[in-house]
């Protein structure tokens, strides 16, 4: 029992905005690095989907990244880690090994459905290739770097598939998309910070065009709920879009945890205050302080109540009794 | 003497500023948002004041006070349609009138927008005057600013000939915003003397007979129709949605040298003075921020690599935003160029 109470470590909030600021940085990472791969990839005449459901022969759905559909068919997931930690780094190979089986394509016509064993890649940033290096088992890893082009360099294993392989001489290189100028959730689950901070943008885009002066103003839900669907590209699965209206509830209830804006659930009405976060250098980095406080709020009352729990379980039995009694 | 015709109100100012007792006259020139109706209204909720007294058609007389000191200052205001110029009379001193109108330009943003253009515009304007017939432009100096400092004003000597070629070399040089031409301008038999600034505030000092109508003919409404061009080429730029695919517009601009990181960290702080900003990606070497003017809602993506700078309107990108953006990015990076955009 000692010994379980003593491993239990209080949660710092350091710890919280890092992981809370990559998570957001590997979303924006993440569309930017599939959409230039998918626009460049079509471009040569090759097939390939973003975030495509696919069936598993003996196991659940997978929906990776992106998928080559080449002479092989190739599973592209995207993995960004800051930490050098070791069973975080084998927990992402552990992910990608769920990608090493085999998976049923269909197209949508039910007289073509094939069966394939994938090549399985793993897109990550160049400068997280050393930490998953020194691990074994792992998978063809692409290392990419965001330069004004996007730069994709084979850095452990090689591709076997021959069309995508003459794409390497010897590096990919392709033109940044800038879909997320277009789209701002080019694949699901986007982090909340990140849906938040577009949502308020959303909101001023929708202030009444006459109204510059009054102190706050308000925005229909209907029209905010109009704009964020057409945030997502049309080809993203409907079952993705329905998670929008919870989506956008919880990124408003977050908004308006900070007070920049207050929302009417039942009246369906957001008031933006002007005055509200205008000293704010850098929004992003605000909400993410923001919700790693949040989070970290929550996992200290977590930590109180088993370190309460772990300490009665330690009370000697007598002591107990005489509690039990009294 | 009464004013109903615009004629009329440039005669008064031919006559007015060759006279002995002539003091400047700042004239602005800017984009409204809203009607002359509307602009007393307006001015309350902004927190300063604007009388106006409609004089003929489109031509009002107008007082102005300002927020903190209740200043006053008056003069007149000229009702183009798309584009307006405001006319003030210096009551107190010549820098403290200019002051006065700039800071309540500021406060009434974007109900009223500045008008700006580019230094090239600036020299353009130059050139043509340079050109007209039986004229002589005579340079008194030139006025280049970096961020956050002060004006440099360049010295012309007297009797040399007016040159583009120099004042680019210079800007080229020093790496700083050409900001303001100061000139006598000879044309038949008469003279004006001014002040004008790429971000539409114009100092008429005095002149000869009809100093003003010409002042007004030849720099005046040649700003007007340059500000207008700009206007209409920063229009209808928001993103949007057609069948079913969004569609968006990018304006590129082109630095003299590659930016870097601490380029885009010192762009990103300046523009977060003015905006509320996001920056979604650093900057090493590529930026991606989202900035919000919460003046009109206006919201726009900034992509910053090291040989461009995109800016791509969101859902809302309204031209006079859109250009005191641009004017921001000039502020910083003075030697950048606007391309053409692509689709």
């Amino acid at each position: 029992m000692k010994i379980s109470l003593l491993s239990l470590k209080y949660p710092e909030l350091e710890s919280a905005k890092k992981e809370v600021s990559t998570e957001v940085h590997a979303y924006i990472d993440a569309i930017t690095v599939l959409s230039s791969l998918q626009d460049y990839i079509r471009s040569v005449g090759i097939e390939c989907h973003i975030e495509r459901k696919l069936e598993k022969k003996n196991g659940n759905p997978k929906k990776p990244d992106l998928l080559i559909c080449s002479d092989n068919y190739i599973i592209v997931d995207h993995k960004y880690t800051e930490s050098e930690n070791e069973k975080t780094l084998a927990g992402k190979l552990e992910e990608m090994r769920e990608y090493n089986s085999t998976f049923v394509f269909s197209n949508g016509k039910p007289s073509f459905e094939k069966e394939f064993t994938p090549e399985v890649v793993m897109l990550t940033p160049e400068g997280s290739v050393a930490s998953f290096r020194k691990l074994l088992d792992c998978p063809i890893t692409w290392g990419y770097i965001l330069d004004s082009e996007v730069v994709i360099k084979q850095m452990i294993w090689s591709i076997k598939d021959s069309k995508v392989l003459s794409l390497f001489n010897p590096n990919l290189i392709c033109a940044m998309a800038e879909e997320i100028s277009r789209y701002k959730f080019f694949i699901s689950h986007p982090p909340l910070p990140y849906a938040s901070c577009e949502i308020y943008n959303v909101l001023w885009t929708l202030s009444p065009p006459q109204q510059f002066f009054a102190p706050e103003f308000e925005v229909k839900y209907k029209d905010i709920l109009g704009v964020f669907n057409s945030l997502f590209p049309p080809w993203i699965s409907g079952e993705a879009k329905q998670l929008n209206v919870k989506r956008l509830e919880e990124a408003l209830d977050f908004l308006q945890r900070t007070k920049w804006v207050k929302w009417f659930k039942t009246e369906k009405l957001v008031i933006v205050y002007r005055n509200k976060g205008r000293n704010i250098a850098d929004t992003l980095s605000y909400l993410i302080d923001f919700y790693a406080k949040v989070l970290h709020t929550k996992r200290v009352i977590e930590y109180q109540k088993e370190v309460k729990k772990l300490e009665q379980l330690q009370k000697p039995v007598a002591q107990k009794k005489l509690d039990d009694f009294s | 003497m009464e004013v109903e015709t615009l004629a009329q109100v440039y005669f008064e100012l031919d006559r007015f500023h060759s006279s002995r007792e002539a003091r400047p006259l700042h004239i602005f020139s800017v984009f409204p948002k809203i009607t002359t109706d509307d602009l007393s209204r307006f001015a309350r909720e902004a927190g300063v004041d604007a009388i106006l007294e409609n004089i003929g058609q489109g031509i009002y007389r107008f007082d102005i006070t300002s927020a903190r000191k209740r200043q006053h200052e008056y003069g007149y205001l000229i009702d183009h349609g798309k584009i307006w110029n405001i006319l003030i009379k210096t009551v107190e001193s010549p820098t403290v009138a200019g002051n006065i109108v700039e800071r309540w330009l500021e406060r009434m943003y974007p109900a009223i927008c500045r008008s700006y253009i580019r230094s090239s515009d600036l020299l353009n304007i130059m050139d043509d005057l340079s050109k007209v017939k039986d004229s002589k432009l005579d340079m008194r100096s030139y006025v280049l600013r970096a961020h956050d400092s002060h004006e440099t004003v360049k010295k012309w000597k007297s009797d040399k000939p007016y040159s583009r070629g120099e004042i680019e070399r210079t800007v080229r040089r020093e790496g700083q915003l050409l900001e303001a031409m100061n000139f006598l301008f000879h044309v038949e038999q008469t003279y004006f003397h001014v002040r004008i600034q790429a971000d539409g505030h114009f100092v008429f000092y005095e002149g000869g007979q009809y100093c003003f109508s010409n002042f007004q003919r030849l720099v005046l409404s040649k700003f007007n129709e340059t500000a207008l061009l700009n206007h209409e080429f920063f229009s209808n730029r928001e993103r949007r949605i057609v069948d079913g695919r969004a569609e968006v517009s990018r304006i590129h601009l082109e630095p003299a040298r590659n930016l870097g990181k601490s380029d885009f960290e010192r762009l990103s702080s300046h523009l977060s003075m003015k905006y509320s900003t996001a920056v979604l990606h650093g900057g090493n070497p590529w930026l991606l921020m989202n900035i919000i003017d919460r003046g009109d809602g206006s919201s726009f993506d900034l992509h910053g690599y090291p040989s461009e700078i995109q800016v791509i309107p969101f859902n809302r990108g309204s031209p006079e935003s859109l250009m005191r953006l641009i004017h921001g990015i000039y502020e910083l990076f003075p030697l950048i160029e606007l391309k053409e955009e692509t689709q």
